[in-house]
């Protein structure tokens, strides 16, 4: 039957073509953009369904039925053309690339569709976007690019985390970073990491290579999530990387080279002098008493000198009438004789010993081609870099294989690998006695590097470790191997019907090695610790979706039906042993004391079916909805399954009659409107269950302890969201502009609820709080200038955010140094007393002695009794401010000269306030830490500061108390890239056979305007906390980049 | 092509479904984690457990470190030398209730308690022949003992000290927290009931514990020890006697001959009663508190200057107590605490010295006829430091000789700053305001009992 009908249509054509006279038209079809052929443009006859393709050279030949002049060129990416051939017989074409952005195309999940009909929130970070960039990561690349997407990179530590927060935290327990998804694969994010530094974390997604990318979607209302279910409630960014294009083979290379170095900042530490005079200025105020004597550790002095020296060193003591006196080692290092005469104290300068000025560099190559069947890319990357400060690191390389074939007209299967391996060397950090600049700001600076005899000089008062040491002598390397990639096959069933299944893999695996010489405060006791650790985690995803698409007149009708599979398994492997019989070899076959061996396992998997459709009529009238349904093995037994459905709407009112007459000046007006619901499933694996732990062990023999009270009603984390928003282009959509108002209302949120300690328990995880973003983003793109010899574009976004918690389960509670969580404020809120004043006379000490200061004296701070209930206590305080900026964003200016090309990318945050523990230590004058230049205006009889509390040892009166005396305006404008840029002719280029030859020079963190004290306002030392953002102790800077880069295209 | 194609697609379809959710979602299970009904099973499981009650001991907010050197570090015996401003607030005795240490320590203790709690709770019902139950109940309940003690002394009594009838008590948890129901906070009960829960579990712990298993284990020994001890912080003077003296031979001669071979050696019977083991792959970061950078150390903590002056000429406990006795000495360190290396020092929880001690007051207090059995004792303990006889015409002298015996003995090992509490010596001692002598319940625990559980006065 079949066959018959087959045979007739043949014949049908057949005749047609017999029976009409026809002529054969060819050409060649090239780009605009570089001059060479197109392969695989469409060109059809107008009117009727005779078409054809271009070949790999871009040449084409068709049969024009007689009568019939007008051809339709179209490609994808490039601007459909209409053509009256007259009666040529020969005609070549140069297609313009699609400028206009309602051509683009936007990469939906588990779909695609045109900028035009999309009715949910997406914003898109293309390749073009972020060329030449010395990015580490994929997440740096998103950092004020797209409206809504808050990017912190919480430290310079090159290969640590960096926080994304799309449209605010709405969670407080569960992780609040987007579900990333490569070429389909949802894949692995967040740290491994099992040897704890300090604050920094290593990054899962450092091991991307930005390079490979083609374009990043980043789905942010319930409309673009909700088909992403239970992983969607945090935003999702899709990841497509780059494939080959029909074509011949082209090789391009790329290289940059440059040097990083610290930035401007204004932190200045004491010198050895000054330092050692504040030690005795510390003693003298705390332990003079009445009489004149100096009484300290229940004995007598005698002098204030004489008992610095034996705090703050290693000094011995002598007896002599009764007065204790110090016996120093004479080695001019906080001696006796220093401390009475402190300009004869050593003067060091840690902070730009542990600085330096360090390289970064990269080489890229892709080959990539194909013809109308295959196509390929394949690509290799080296990235190294070394960190600004001593002993940090990072290296990587990367290959990618895409390659895609079809098989026959109905049959597509294709694949795509990314491989890549990533070194990190990574001293200790942050809130750590063992960190690089940790040590450097806290080791005073009239300590010395080396003693006399070559070693290290290690603070003799403190136990924080000699900086120098803590970068150079620890041996600390992550390394990273990771492969990503993924399989699949389409088979288009009939026209419209297309049967898609594709298996994907993220194998993670992270070995980490440490070892702490002898030469290390950590490693002295122990003779050598050394640590090992491996962790993997395998992820595999099995999905299967059919699509169907059809058009009826004016009615597009589009529906998919999708079922997935996915399993997650993560192994650890931790050893550690001691007493080594040198610092030579680091392995742990020579530690002879084996202090640690464990091994440990999770999973989890989830089960979905999942379902889109989508109608439109002409295009104009937009509607979607889609449901998924998520099974996982982390929900307790009374809720395995979770829907999430969502719906939007679209109204093209610039396709509307009425709109018609002024189409030339509002060329695209689009009204768009979503609400549903999505879900977040990162709780933890076994969270619901009642268990009892292992390892409690004692003398040798194995215990166990109970270690979770149960939930069985435990489920995701709900979010509810609407989205409405409104695109308008003006003058040809030279003029667009994106702006959207969201609410979403993240509820059902786990919390521990607090439990009474005297139950045996903290907590128990339970899905009670609320959280509520609400915001409006806005984005602006021009084009200022678009002549022929220069062009001007601008791209300009922000967003404003603002974050409320509005339900906890009970009492407020604190989070970091000085974060606090309450109802009714924003996450990221700081806590703590108010200073009043500095006490500057007996009436003032009265004061604060009648509330409670009783160690108070003149000089320290009175705190203000802020419920004026007459005592002050922990009651006295109250919100300082918050983490959470006003608003943020960026802007892109880029202009185009000829040959020449500049890019400046401005970002900003304004309106957030950072708690500066850096200088709660650097400037709390209260023991052995070095301190900076802002205790030089210290308040003494004769300097009655205003500002600075008296220097006094052991700080009684707890001046350094969480107060708003460390919290800090935040707010700044970052100049972080410029690049300029220059493509050779190419009369140049061809001589040495090149398609192309671009070279450029770029800076990153070049200049930033911020009034923050500290090293970096761009900080966040709890990095992966939802609750404690903002918090700046110790943490390494960001460096200021400069690079010199060449591109060259066969 | 087309055809393998297609029945490659079949062929991955199929063995999917072997894969049917069910199996997908339910073989993920814990892997290194129990259900509790895989604990409560038989003689092994249930020792398991008790071995993690013994572990909870070992904290770093317990005997780890914390409880007994927060004890010395408040009073006159260590001083803070360190970083960890929390150190220095217990230091200058001047604690805010917001003080983590306290919280730590509190949730540490309790979550101990609980751990006995489930033992006590479900060890009557497992059927194994070759479980002795009440052997197994008599060490959890010897634990809870310990533990509410321990807590009793911190957060509880009066600032004028313990055993009188006005005296701040704990709430009181004597069954297990299966649900989040069985943790409703309750409120503090009188110290009178604490002790009396102490007292019953410790007469439990003298009547079915084993004579052997000491010092690493509870023993009878060790429970009639430490019920000493309550009787003597509850002022029950003849109680306290008699059982002290029941354990000891009140001539010395189960006193360890040298006393620097308690700490060098470890686990020296018959003095050492019960004493906590820590070995290399369970240790402790008690020796890394005091040790100087240099050595590997925080330099956190020292011997207090003036307690080492409160040494008398030729005490040969003073090279123990300034570390001079250690086989590698560091200044302001204590030779009980040396391992830095391993970290395995024992904490010596429970000794006969404390015994002759505690029957050297008693027996006064007990009765002023005993005076010069009191004093006795006391010299027994000051003969094995090398030290000559004292005496004590009155029970207040006796009580202030037997409290700088115990300052200079007991040091490092938890009694002094509850010693001062119990005679009212703490405000005398350090000029500080009477309520400081209790420390604040932890600001965390008062607000999540939402008011339930009171706080201190004046914090």
């Amino acid at each position: 039957m079949r066959k018959v009908l087959l045979l007739g249509l043949a014949l049908l054509f057949v005749g047609a073509s017999a029976f009409a006279q026809s002529r054969v038209v060819t050409g060649t079809v090239t780009s605009e953009e570089d001059g060479l052929p197109l392969p695989g443009v469409s060109i059809l006859v107008k009117g009727t369904t005779l078409g054809t393709t271009t070949d790999l050279d871009g040449n084409y030949s068709i049969n024009v039925p007689e009568g019939q002049a007008n051809l339709i060129f179209s490609f994808m990416g490039f601007v459909a053309q209409e053509l009256n051939i007259g009666n040529r017989s020969q005609v070549n074409l140069v297609l313009k690339p699609d400028s206009k952005l309602l051509g683009e195309v936007v990469v939906t999940g588990y779909g695609v569709q045109t900028k035009r009909e999309v009715t949910g929130a997406i914003a898109s970070v293309g390749a073009e976007d972020i060329k030449n960039l010395p990015l580490l990561g994929v997440d740096q690349a998103l950092q004020g690019r797209a409206a809504g997407v808050q990017v912190t990179q919480s430290s310079g530590t090159p290969g640590a985390g960096i926080s994304v927060r799309i449209r605010g935290t709405g969670s407080l327990n569960a992780s609040s970073e987007p579900l990333y998804v490569i070429d389909g694969v949802p894949i692995n994010t967040g740290s491994y990491t099992a040897i704890g530094a300090g604050g920094q974390l290593t990054n899962a997604l450092s091991d991307l290579n930005p390079n490979d990318i083609e374009s990043m979607e980043v789905l942010k209302d319930a409309a673009a999530t909700a088909i992403y279910g239970s992983r969607g409630a945090n935003g999702v960014v899709l990841i497509t990387t780059k494939g080959g294009k029909a074509g011949s083979t082209r090789v391009d290379i790329s290289h940059y080279s440059g040097i990083q170095q610290r930035q401007n900042d204004p932190v200045q530490k004491l010198t050895g002098s000054e330092q050692v005079s504040l030690f005795v200025d510390q003693v003298r105020n705390r332990f003079t008493n009445a009489n004149g004597q100096v009484v300290g550790s229940g004995v007598t002095w005698r002098s204030a000198e004489d008992y610095a020296t034996w705090l703050y060193s290693d000094a011995g003591f002598a007896v002599s009438n009764g007065l204790y006196q110090a016996v120093d080692n004479g080695d001019g290092v906080r001696d006796l004789s220093v401390f009475q005469n402190p300009a004869t104290a050593v003067n060091n300068d840690w902070l730009s010993e542990i600085f330096r000025t360090a390289p970064i560099r990269q080489t890229d190559v892709a080959v990539s081609g194909g013809n109308d069947r295959t196509t390929f890319r394949i690509s290799g990357t080296s990235f190294f870099q070394d960190g600004i400060q001593i002993g940090s690191g990072f290296e990587r390389l990367n290959l990618r294989i895409n390659l895609e074939n079809k098989v026959s007209d109905k049959i597509k299967v294709g694949g795509n690998l990314g491989l890549s391996r990533s070194t990190a060397l990574r001293p200790q950090n942050d809130n750590n006695i063992n960190g690089v600049l940790s040590t450097a700001v806290l080791v005073a600076n009239d300590i010395p590097i080396f003693r006399q005899d070559g070693t290290y000089y290690k603070d003799p008062g403190a136990s924080t470790e000699n900086p120098i040491a803590a970068g150079l002598e620890p041996f600390f390397e992550s390394v990273s191997a990771r492969v990503i990639g993924n399989g699949f096959v389409e088979y288009d069933i009939i026209p419209g019907l297309k049967f898609r299944s594709s298996i994907g893999i993220d194998y993670l695996s992270l070995k980490e090695d440490r070892f702490q010489p002898t030469t290390t405060n950590t490693g002295a006791g122990s003779n050598g610790l050394g640590q090992s650790s491996q962790r993997s985690d395998i992820n595999w995803i099995w999905e299967n979706t059919l699509n169907y698409s059809k058009s009826f007149g004016k009615n597009n009708v589009s529906a998919m039906l999708g079922y997935s599979q996915q399993e997650s398994t993560y192994e650890s492997l931790f050893a550690e042993a001691t007493v080594f019989p040198g610092n030579t070899i680091r392995r742990l076959s020579a530690g002879s004391v084996k202090t640690e061996a464990t091994s440990g396992g999770t999973s989890w998997a989830l089960e979905s079916y999942f379902s889109r459709f989508n109608y439109n009529f002409d295009e104009r009238y937009l509607a979607s909805f889609s449901i998924r349904a998520d099974g996982s093995s982390r929900f307790g037994e009374d809720n395995r399954f979770g829907v999430f459905p969502a719906g939007s709407v679209g109204w093209r009112m610039s396709e509307e009659g009425f709109m018609s007459n002024i189409k030339n000046v509002i060329s695209e007006f689009k009204w768009r409107a979503s609400y549903g619901i999505t879900g977040n499933q990162e709780i933890g694996n076994f969270a619901s269950l009642t268990l009892f732990n292992v390892g409690a062990n004692y003398n040798q023999l194995a215990g166990v302890q109970p270690n979770q009270l149960g939930n069985p009603g435990l489920s995701w984390e709900r979010q509810e969201q609407y989205n409405i928003g409104a695109d308008i282009g003006f003058l040809e959509d030279r003029i667009y502009l994106s702006a959207e108002y969201y609410s979403m209302d993240n509820n059902q949120l786990l919390l521990s609820r607090p439990l009474v300690g005297s139950s045996g328990f903290t907590g128990v995880q339970e899905n009670i709080g609320v959280i509520r973003n609400r915001g409006w983003e806005f984005s602006l793109n021009t084009v200022n200038i678009d002549k022929r010899n220069f062009s001007w574009r601008t791209n300009f976004n922000i967003t404003f955010n603002r974050n409320e918690v509005l339900q906890l389960a009970g009492n407020p509670f604190a989070a970091g140094f000085a974060s606090w969580v309450e109802e009714g404020q924003p996450l990221g809120s700081f806590r703590g007393f108010r200073t009043e004043k500095i006490i500057q006379n007996a009436e003032d000490l009265a004061i604060a002695r009648a509330q409670g200061q009783s160690a108070a004296q003149l000089g320290d701070i009175m705190f203000r009794d802020l419920n004026g209930d007459g005592v002050l206590n922990t009651n006295d305080q109250e919100i300082l401010g918050s983490a959470q900026p006003k608003f943020f964003g960026g802007l892109t200016n880029t202009f185009q000269f000829g040959d020449f090309d500049i890019m400046a990318f401005l970002q900003f945050n304004y309106g957030n306030q950072i708690y500066n523990n850096t200088r709660s230590f650097s400037e709390g004058m209260n023991g052995v830490f070095g301190q900076t230049s802002g205790t030089l205006d210290r308040w003494t009889p004769e300097n009655p500061s205003t500002t600075m509390p008296r220097a006094v040892h052991g700080d009684p009166n707890n001046n350094r108390r969480v107060s708003d005396r460390w919290i800090e305006d935040g707010s700044f404008m970052r100049l972080k890239n410029l690049s300029i840029g220059y493509n050779l002719p190419s009369s140049i280029a061809n001589k040495v056979y090149a398609r192309s030859i671009r070279v450029y020079a770029s800076g990153q963190n070049l200049l930033t305007w911020t009034n923050y004290k500290g090293f970096d306002p761009e900080v966040s030392t709890f990095n992966i906390t939802n609750t404690s953002p903002g918090t700046d102790f110790l943490t390494y800077p960001q460096a200021r980049v400069y690079t010199l880069g060449v591109n060259v295209g066969f | 092509m087309k055809r393998y194609i297609k029945s490659g697609i079949v062929a991955v379809l199929s063995s999917a479904a072997i894969l049917s959710s069910c199996d997908l979602l339910e073989r993920q299970q814990p892997q290194a984690q129990l259900a509790p009904e895989q604990v409560w099973v038989d003689n092994s499981s249930v020792r398991a457990a008790i071995i993690g009650a013994y572990s909870s001991l070992q904290s770093a907010n317990s005997y780890g470190l914390r409880h007994w050197a927060f004890a010395g570090l408040a009073a006159d015996e260590i001083s803070w030398t360190g970083t960890f401003p929390t150190f220095g607030q217990i230091d200058q005795r001047q604690v805010l209730a917001n003080n983590v240490e306290w919280s730590n320590l509190w949730n540490t203790i309790y979550a101990g308690i609980n751990r006995s709690n489930n033992i006590i709770a479900n060890v009557p019902g497992i059927n194994d022949a070759s479980l002795n139950k009440e052997a197994a109940i008599g060490e959890a309940r010897f634990l809870r003992a310990l533990n509410y003690m321990n807590l009793l002394l911190w957060f509880g009594g009066t600032p004028e000290g313990y055993g009188t009838a006005n005296g701040l008590g704990l709430s009181i948890f004597d069954t297990p927290t299966l649900t989040p129901g069985d943790a409703e906070p309750k409120p503090r009960s009188t110290e009178a009931e604490v002790w009396t829960l102490i007292n019953a579990d410790l007469q439990y712990a003298i009547d079915n514990l084993p004579t052997t298993g000491g010092p690493a284990r509870a023993t009878r020994t060790a429970a009639v020890a430490l019920r000493a001890r309550a009787a003597m912080y509850q002022n029950d003077w003849p109680r306290a006697y008699e059982l002290a003296n029941s354990v000891i031979a009140g001539d010395g001669s189960d006193l360890a001959a040298n006393f620097a071979d308690l700490y060098l050696n470890q686990n020296v019977t018959p003095e050492s009663i019960f004493e906590l083991q820590f070995d290399p792959t369970n240790s402790n970061s008690i020796a890394f508190f005091f040790f100087p950078t240099a050595r590997g150390g925080r330099n956190e903590l020292a011997p207090n200057q003036g307690f080492l002056t409160a040494h008398e000429a030729g005490d040969r406990r003073l090279a123990v107590n300034n570390g001079s006795a250690a086989p590698s000495p560091a200044a302001g360190t204590t030779a009980k605490y040396y391992r830095i290396t391993n970290g395995d020092d024992h904490v010596i929880i429970l000794r006969r010295a404390e015994l002759y001690l505690i029957a050297a007051e008693a027996a006064a207090k007990a009765s002023a006829a005993n005076l010069q059995t009191g004093v006795g004792l006391l010299n027994e303990v000051r003969e094995r430091a090398g030290l000559p006889a004292v005496t004590a015409t009155s029970v207040a002298e006796l009580e202030t000789l037997v409290l700088n015996e115990r300052r200079i003995e007991l040091a490092f090992e938890g009694h002094r700053w509850f010693d001062l509490r119990r005679t009212n010596r703490v405000v005398s001692t350090f000029s500080i305001e009477p309520f400081r002598a209790l420390m604040p319940i932890p600001e965390r625990e008062v607000l999540t009992a939402g008011g339930v559980v009171a706080q201190n006065p004046q914090y």
